[in-house]
Formats: C-alpha cells, sequence, structure tokens
C-alpha cells in the first residue's frame, strides 16, 4: 500500500463542502455516531439535525435487516435510566419534567404524559429518545370548554420499517352519549387530527397499556376482555381467542405483555419451590390466538430466584442468537439467550448505593420500555 | 473460460457490444498520463459513455479532475466489472478487496472520482467503506481528515457531550488506519 502517498488535502475540502456527496456518505453511519458527529461543526449539526435527514435515514436504516438492537428505559421510583444489555451502558435519562411518565413505547418513539408539577395539568408528547426530541401532542384543540370530553386511552403508532411518520390514536368520550368513544387520530405528516369513528363500549376503564402491533393497537387484559383497534378503518372489537394464557391454581404466575421486533408476545413465569420456570407465548400471526414459542427452565438460576424475580422485557434478534429474554432480580439484570440456554449477569447494581436496596427490586413490574435507535423526526 | 464461439448461431449478438470490446479509448488524468481502456469498461462510467455518444471518440478524453493515480485505480475497477464470465460472487469479493486497503485519502479520491466518473456500483462501495471507517472515531478525528475547524465555544462542545453522553462511549483512539 502506498503508505508515502500525500493525502489529499483537496478531496477532503471539496467533500466538505459538497453537502449531497457528504450526506450520502453519513446517511449510512448509525444514529449513535452521528449523534456524537453533530458536534463536528454548527453546518454539520444542522445537516444530521435537520428532520428531512431523520426521515431518510430511518427509512434506509429500517427498511431492510438487520434490524438494531433494542436498549431499555427503566424507572425506578425516582427516575429513569437508560440501558441497553448489548453495550452494558446504564446510566440515569432525564426528561424536561421531572413529573413525566412514559405512556407507551413503539419501536423508537416514545408516548409521554408529562406535568410541570406533581399536581399540574396533564400535557402529552411524542418523544424520541435518541435525539430527545420531544412534540407536544394538542389534543384539546376545540375552543369551547363546555366541549371537551374526557381522554379514556391514547396510544402510539410507529413502525420505521414502513414509514418514519407515525400516528397516535386518541379515544375520548364522545359528545353524543356517555357510553360512547369517538376514536381520533393525529398523523405527524400532516400533522392533524381527524375523527374515525365513533363506538359503544361496554367498559369504561382507562384504555392505557395499549400496544402497537400488525396495523393495529391492542390492549390485552388478564381479567377483562381484550380489545383491538384497527387503524385502517377505525374499527373497535373484541379480538376472539386472545385472553391471557392459562394460568395454574397454586403456582405464584405472573403475565407480562410484551412486543419486540414485530413479535408479540406473553411472558407466564411460573415460581416454584421446586419447580421454576418461565413460558414465552406468541401471537400468531393472524392475532386469532397463542402458540408456545419458548420454554425457559430457570432452576440453573434458582438461587437468585428467591426473592422477588421481575422480566425487564424480551428481545427477539432477526437470529436466534440475538433473541433473549431479560430479567430482573434485586440489583440485578440478567440475560438468558434462548438460542443455547445460557445466562449472563448484564448489569449488577449491588455496589452502587444510589439505587441498590436488599432484597428489593430496583424497577418496578411495567416500568421497562424497550426501543431501538433512531433518528426519526417527532 | 469456455473457447467463444466464434460463429453463433441466433440474433442474440449486439454488433455494437462486440465492437466496444474490441474499441479501445485513451483516458487522460490531470496530470497528463495517459491510459487506454476497452469501451465495454470505459461506458461503465455515465460520464464517459456521454462523452463517448458526444464523439469524442477516436480521439482522447481528458478528464481534468481526476490524476493519474485515481485514474489507475478506477481503470482497475472498470476492467473488472467489464470483465467476460465474472460471476457477482467475484466482483462482490473483488470489490471488497478493492476497498479495504485504501487509506482514507484515497477513498476520497476514488469517491470524487467516482461521481465525477458517474461510475454507480463503485460510489456506493466506495461510500460504504468510508462510512465504516468513519462509524466509531472521535469528532477531533473528523474534523482533522474532513479539515473542518469547529465553531462551537467549548461551552456548547461539553453541553452537547453532556446530552448525547453514550454517544461518547466505544470511541476508537485517533491513530489513524
Amino acid at each position: 500500500m502506498d503508505a508515502k502517498r500525500p493525502k489529499s488535502p483537496r478531496s477532503a475540502d471539496i467533500i466538505s463542502g459538497n453537502d449531497d456527496l457528504l450526506l450520502e456518505i453519513i446517511l449510512l453511519l448509525p444514529p449513535k455516531t452521528l449523534l456524537r458527529f453533530q458536534s463536528v461543526s454548527r453546518h454539520w449539526h444542522s445537516l444530521i439535525s435537520a428532520a428531512s435527514f431523520g426521515r431518510q435515514h430511518t427509512r434506509l436504516h429500517h427498511s431492510r435487516r438487520p434490524k438494531p438492537q433494542p436498549s431499555f428505559l427503566l424507572r425506578n421510583l425516582l427516575r429513569f435510566f437508560y440501558f441497553n444489555p448489548t453495550s452494558k451502558h446504564f446510566f440515569p435519562f432525564n426528561f424536561n419534567s421531572p413529573h413525566t411518565r412514559i405512556l407507551q413505547s413503539s419501536n423508537g418513539l416514545l408516548l409521554l404524559e408529562s406535568r410541570n408539577s406533581p399536581y399540574g395539568r396533564r400535557d402529552y408528547f411524542v418523544c424520541n429518545p435518541t435525539t430527545r426530541q420531544a412534540r407536544k401532542l394538542l389534543i384539546d384543540c376545540g375552543s369551547d370548554k363546555r366541549k371537551k370530553t374526557m381522554i379514556f386511552g391514547l396510544c402510539l403508532a410507529f413502525d420505521p420499517s414502513k414509514s418514519p411518520y407515525y400516528n397516535v390514536v386518541c379515544l375520548r368520550g364522545a359528545q353524543s352519549s356517555t357510553s360512547n368513544y369517538r376514536v381520533e387520530v393525529y398523523n405527524s405528516e400532516s400533522q392533524t387530527w381527524k375523527v374515525v369513528g365513533e363506538h359503544h363500549i361496554a367498559v369504561s376503564v382507562k384504555l392505557c397499556n395499549g400496544i402497537y402491533w400488525n396495523d393495529g393497537i391492542y390492549w390485552i387484559r388478564p381479567t377483562s376482555r381484550s380489545l383491538y383497534l384497527d387503524l385502517q378503518n377505525g374499527n373497535l372489537r373484541n379480538p376472539p381467542g386472545i385472553r391471557t394464557p392459562w394460568r395454574k391454581a397454586g403456582e405464584i404466575n405472573k403475565n407480562y405483555i410484551m412486543e419486540s421486533n414485530g413479535h408479540f408476545h406473553c411472558l407466564a413465569m411460573y415460581l416454584r419451590p421446586d419447580m421454576k420456570y418461565l413460558i414465552v407465548f406468541e401471537l400468531l400471526a393472524d392475532g386469532s390466538g397463542w402458540f408456545e414459542r419458548y420454554w425457559v427452565d430457570l432452576n440453573p438460576i434458582a438461587g437468585e430466584m428467591n426473592g422477588p424475580v421481575g422480566v425487564i422485557g424480551i428481545v427477539r434478534g432477526e437470529r436466534e442468537e440475538e433473541s433473549s429474554v431479560l430479567f430482573h432480580v434485586p440489583g440485578k439484570i440478567i440475560s438468558y439467550r434462548f438460542c443455547d440456554d445460557s445466562f449472563e449477569v448484564v448489569l449488577d447494581l449491588t455496589r452502587d448505593h444510589r439505587i441498590y436496596v436488599e432484597h428489593r427490586l430496583q424497577f418496578q413490574r411495567y416500568d421497562a420500555y424497550q426501543f431501538i435507535e433512531t433518528l426519526a423526526p417527532v | 473460460m469456455a473457447r467463444k464461439n466464434r460463429n453463433p448461431v441466433g440474433k442474440n449478438v449486439d454488433p455494437e457490444a462486440q465492437k466496444k470490446k474490441t474499441r479501445t479509448l485513451t483516458l487522460k488524468s490531470s496530470d497528463g498520463q495517459e491510459f487506454s481502456i476497452s469501451e465495454s469498461a470505459a461506458v461503465l462510467s455515465i460520464a464517459i459513455e456521454n462523452m463517448v455518444e458526444d464523439d469524442c471518440a477516436g480521439g482522447v478524453i481528458p478528464l481534468p479532475l481526476v490524476d493519474g493515480g485515481t485514474l489507475a485505480r478506477v481503470i482497475t475497477y472498470l476492467n473488472k466489472h467489464a470483465e467476460d464470465g465474472a460471476s457477482d460472487e467475484e466482483k462482490r469479493k473483488f470489490d471488497e478487496e478493492f476497498v479495504s486497503g485504501m487509506e482514507m485519502g484515497v477513498l476520497f479520491d476514488v469517491v470524487l472520482a467516482a461521481n465525477y466518473l458517474d461510475i454507480r456500483g463503485l460510489l456506493r462501495e466506495v461510500r460504504r467503506r468510508i462510512a465504516d471507517r468513519m462509524k466509531n472515531k472521535s469528532v477531533e478525528w473528523v474534523r482533522k481528515t474532513f479539515h473542518i475547524e469547529s465553531d462551537f465555544t467549548p461551552e456548547e462542545e461539553e453541553q452537547m457531550k453532556k446530552e448525547f453522553a453514550w454517544a461518547w462511549e466505544g470511541v476508537d483512539s485517533d491513530v489513524d488506519d
């Protein structure tokens, strides 16, 4: 190789001055690198933070395989933490307001409920935790205050493999009748709300914890009937056959509904003194029922599982080696790989006195949110 | 390789394509070096194809934006891709080896040449290679390599580094590869 050849200073200058060429190169870089390179110069910052660049990057990187490995936002009683089980990075993550709740995570974007004081007015945001951009949703846009009705559910639908734009679904009481719901959808491309339908539902509970899957939103509830909202036509119905899988009498049983990389799961954990195991059910592609996808023998780590145990998440990679489930025991997060039945402690907090309390879980059930890093604009 | 059938039966032999294989063009670099290349290889560059169509053929095609060293590399690439019977797999392997040993300055020269000569495949390959090299590099390395001076204040830089601290994890040291 020609080591003595002088570097081409001219070429570097020409490329730096040619935005088209430069953009085509940096478009190939992953989000993490691009966030770092925003601080190269003001010009690079403006190129990388442009919404059009974010959309182009999303189209290019999420339309093909392999999909990036997910990160997590975990919450303890005081704050959120960023955690990546692959790189093992773990650090505090702050939202703009400390009084923030994550309502939903959908493939890289978050739906947030935020107040400026503990009892302040609720505002709703769509936020990209990778770029830290957030957009406030203008839900109560009507000027007549008497006509405002209660919001029963708010859901985010974002699938970067299909589009860099997202939809937000709002279910609220209709003005015509108290047991009717009106479905409104916000589209980030047109930046407008549209009423897509009105439905009669017999349940009058908050429809939170929806999961976006297969062009619709699912609310799977262990004790009452599940609901499915078809985003194509705004229809709301009770899907048959997807009550959460069986529970055995006398066993300590926990159910978790979790989505990862296009797979919809119900994780059922059974912890008996003599036998501990986890069954991962997956929803069939047509949403008609569950099948048993994995069976995990927890006895090899039974010693860790005598106290409280939780599940942080399931990760489904494109390849089986990248698929794992993350358990949480006091002070530790343990990853289990399905392909070779191996357990690994991916996070040890037992020496972190700010967080660790003996015999307690640091992160509560449903306080772990999976997301993939993306530059998708909000 | 099987011997060419000199008397092909059927109508699927394009006489124009045959002519291109035997006809040679001369490309002249910015520093005056001349290279002969078969027309069929040269026209993989859309820019050269246009020049040939505009009747520069027969004479010498001047390429004032490409130096001799870079042009020699580009011609190696074009010859491989115009080669009869080279399978896609063979070409893919060639492409990978072709760019793997190049240092950043050379990649820059080649990406500009591929851009100017409009050679899509080469452009794609070199862009990808440059991005691969940049992926784990520091901000300082980018500034040095792309000749950029920071116009951020140290406070602004510190602020961005704090905001996206995780993006600074796992960065290579600045030794040039």
